[in-house]
């Protein structure tokens, strides 16, 4: 009687299984665990790059919640992140309606509207600080040329922060409208056949067929951009740099992290920040799951 | 006829080049022959700061090269960049950097982590101590103390400065029209400002709108009295701390017990000048150009050489060269220097430092010898920047006649020197140990005062809570 002829490795399930996970396992845990372990392990010390970390215990978080510098640039960061949200999703959907129509040219204007997601962040703040610019920038030089007065878009507290939420929305509006664009394109139409025989207005069809399809879509382009513009920083970089009353928090991070280099009390804002993200995302993940279940 | 102030600069200035041309014969006679073999030639890596400063300076690292056979690469940053990546690798001790380039206010924070020179020059210089000695005596004392010595331990050669001068419309304040008209409304001559009341009624004097004239011509632009700094970046910390120091005051000032620094105290006077100084620079925020709240160097000088601002008070030296091309841009317009308020402005310089983790602090050691040396800073000086070497500084032919965009720049910039060297010691910029950290949030207070965020009053507070956190924290003297 001849011997069972042994699996080859391949065909074991279970070793494949971990040899297919395994650097995936091996990545996250070198790469996201243990700096994520070794951050709150570091907002508990007090090192500042010099000598050993002592422990401090929560004095760190003591300090963020007590600290007025910290709640202005978190309260920033939500007013940042609302209107870059409402303002993308408003004109990303009503540019993304216009562009699903068929017209002349409609390969070019998709294409122009691709354009300032491929720029640099940092190229991109340092375009319009100059295009913005006051004295020299080209928007006030036309302004000027039209007898209007200049505007102190990046030179006045109550401009700067909204001047850094339109070049926010100028560079990642493509992104919704592409989204809610691939959305519209992939809608069942016997739907809205069926809406259109029934004599549905536009504005009717638009609220009960094509807004609840896009859900999943609008709340995948929330969550994705509530995690980005947590960690708005670029615009700032070639701009005001947190000055004029736009320090957001992860500048704020940036600052003490890696300026200021207390390495402590940076995690503690850092992971303050991150809780925050995990605690909206975790709420959006499950209205997301809501919404695909069709529920 | 020149007025009281010009002609005591040009005295200083002849004083000064009598000095110098007296010193031509002490100079030292260094030059590439007479560095000797290196027998280390492990290839040395230099941090930078990234623009005209780097540009300049990377050829004279190649002659180097080329002289030793010792490799030389190099490192460029942004200013922004180079404090926070130097950190990491002088504190985490990577041995990256083989030179580094520190700004006067960073070194004090840094002393651990940089070789004494006098250390190297025992080791590898044949003439010892005294061959290095001969470099740094050309050096002027007073910035080779803020740049590159503490605690007595000098640490660096300065190679480059950026020290605050005056640079105002020449033109303009020669103009008989312009002068009567001043002398009608404020009662006095107009002449560069020695006192800072004097630059406010400069700056409120020439702030005028389109139509109106200046110079007798009828202005096609508003125009401003004056140029400042006020965005978040060091500048407005510089601006403010030249004005401080004008008065005698510090940010804090230093405690000490039989002459050794213990600690550091804000002390009535100092907080009174503070909130002073808060005030004056609101007030003169008034004739600047609209956009000076986001401003830095570049915005300030372009505003001067566009013919849109009268005077910028406090400038870097390094800027002249750009600033004197008003007479280019706008007819009939020539730019002149002066001291700044009071004679104690804000005296940056970069300095090459050896890291104590370099692989070949040897090569270090001589880089640093060469670019100190006499005759490179002659070099470079010629070359038309900003070199430390007050030897070659103060020879006869570095005058505005010989070379007005080169040497504009130089007669403010010694008097100065010579007037603020007794005051550099007690400045806390270059004895507090923490002066990085601290540097910041200065800005960050100067910044929100400039822009009316917060009071002069609140901003003294915010400064006093700041220094007693940062200094606590980082630094290793106490606060009082």
């Amino acid at each position: 009687m001849s011997a069972a002829p042994r699996p080859r490795l391949y065909e074991n399930d279970r070793v494949m299984k971990w040899l297919l996970i395994g650097p995936l396992v091996f990545f996250l845990l070198a790469f996201m665990v243990y700096p994520t372990l070794y951050s709150l392990y570091m907002s508990f010390t007090d090192y500042v790059m010099k000598g050993a970390p002592g422990f401090v215990g929560l004095d760190n978080y003591r300090w963020v919640l007590s600290d007025e510098a910290f709640w202005a640039a978190l309260g920033r960061t939500i007013y940042v992140l609302f209107w870059c949200i409402a303002i993308e999703l408003v004109l990303g959907m009503a540019l993304a309606l216009l562009l699903n129509r068929e017209f002349p040219g409609q390969g070019i204007v998709r294409g122009l509207c691709f354009i300032p997601l491929l720029v640099s962040p940092l190229s991109m703040s340092l375009m319009w600080n100059y295009i913005l610019h006051i004295q020299f920038g080209v928007v006030n030089t036309v302004l000027g040329w039209l007898g209007l007065s200049a505007v102190p878009f990046l030179s006045t507290p109550s401009l700067a922060l909204n001047t850094i939420i339109f070049i926010t929305v100028w560079q990642w509006l493509p992104f919704s409208i592409f989204v809610l664009l691939a959305g519209l394109k992939g809608m069942p139409r016997d739907q809205f056949e069926a809406a259109q025989i029934d004599g549905a207005s536009p504005i009717r069809v638009f609220f009960r067929l094509t807004l609840p399809l896009l859900k999943p879509l609008i709340i995948i382009i929330i969550l994705l951009r509530v995690m980005w513009l947590m960690r708005l920083f670029d615009p700032l970089y070639g701009t005001t740099r947190g000055g004029l009353n736009t320090e957001l928090l992860d500048w704020m991070i940036y600052r003490v992290s890696f300026v200021f280099f207390d390495i402590g009390q940076g995690a503690a804002y850092a992971l303050f920040a991150l809780y925050l993200t995990l605690i909206v995302g975790a709420l959006l993940f499950k209205q997301l799951i809501k919404a695909m279940d069709g529920r | 006829m020149l007025s009281p102030r010009l002609k005591r600069i040009l005295a200083i200035s002849a004083v000064a080049a009598v000095a110098g041309a007296g010193q031509v014969a002490a100079k030292d006679d260094f030059t590439l022959d007479d560095i000797p073999e290196i027998e280390n030639k492990e290839p040395i890596h230099v941090a930078l700061e990234a623009g005209g400063a780097a540009d300049l300076i990377i050829p004279y690292l190649q002659k180097f090269s080329e002289a030793t056979g010792v490799p030389v690469t190099s490192e460029s940053m942004v200013f922004a960049t180079i404090y926070s990546k130097e950190v990491v690798e002088l504190q985490g001790r990577t041995g990256a950097y083989d030179v580094v380039v520190t700004e006067t206010s960073w070194t004090n924070e840094w002393r651990d982590y940089l070789y004494p020179l006098n250390e190297l020059a025992e080791k590898y210089d044949p003439e010892g101590v005294a061959g290095l000695q001969a470099v740094v005596d050309g050096i002027d004392p007073g910035l080779l103390r803020m740049a590159s010595t503490r605690d007595g331990v000098l640490v660096g050669v300065p190679y480059y400065t950026y020290t605050m001068i005056s640079i105002y419309r020449e033109d303009l304040f020669n103009d008989a029209g312009e002068q009567a008209a001043f002398k009608e409304k404020y009662g006095y001559d107009l002449a560069p400002a020695r006192e800072w009341q004097q630059l406010l009624d400069q700056a409120a004097f020439f702030t005028r709108k389109e139509g109106e004239e200046l110079r007798g011509e009828v202005l096609d632009h508003d125009f401003y009295g004056v140029s400042m700094m006020a965005g978040r970046f060091p500048h407005v910390q510089d601006e403010l701390a030249a004005m401080i120091w004008s008065k005698g005051a510090n940010w804090a000032s230093p405690v000490r017990e039989d002459g050794k620094l213990v600690g550091f105290e804000i002390t009535d006077k100092d907080r009174e000048t503070l909130e002073w100084a808060f005030t004056l620079y609101q007030d003169l925020m008034k004739y600047a150009p609209p956009g000076s709240e986001n401003a830095f160097w570049d915005f300030a000088t372009a505003q001067f050489v566009e013919g849109n601002t009268a005077i910028i008070p406090l400038m870097y030296n390094g800027l002249w060269n750009w600033a004197s091309s008003v007479a280019d841009e706008v007819p009939g317009a020539r730019a002149a220097a002066a001291p700044v308020v009071g004679e104690r402005p804000y005296t940056g310089a970069f300095h090459f430092a050896p890291s104590r983790d370099s692989g070949n602090p040897e090569a270090a050691y001589w880089l640093l010898k060469y670019i100190g040396s006499y005759a490179t800073q002659k070099e470079m000086i010629e070359g038309g920047w900003a070199g430390t070497n007050a030897d070659v500084l103060g020879e006869p032919d570095k005058t505005v006649e010989t070379n007005y965009a080169a040497y504009g720049w130089i007669p403010p910039t010694l008097v100065q020197w010579e007037a603020q060297a007794p005051d550099v010691d007690d400045y806390l910029h270059f004895n507090s140990s923490a002066f990085g950290k601290i540097y910041e949030q200065m800005t960050i207070i100067g910044h929100e005062n400039a822009t009316g965020a917060t009071t002069p009053a609140e901003s003294v507070e915010a400064w006093e809570k700041a220094f007693d956190r940062l200094q606590g924290k980082f630094g290793e003297l106490p606060v009082n």
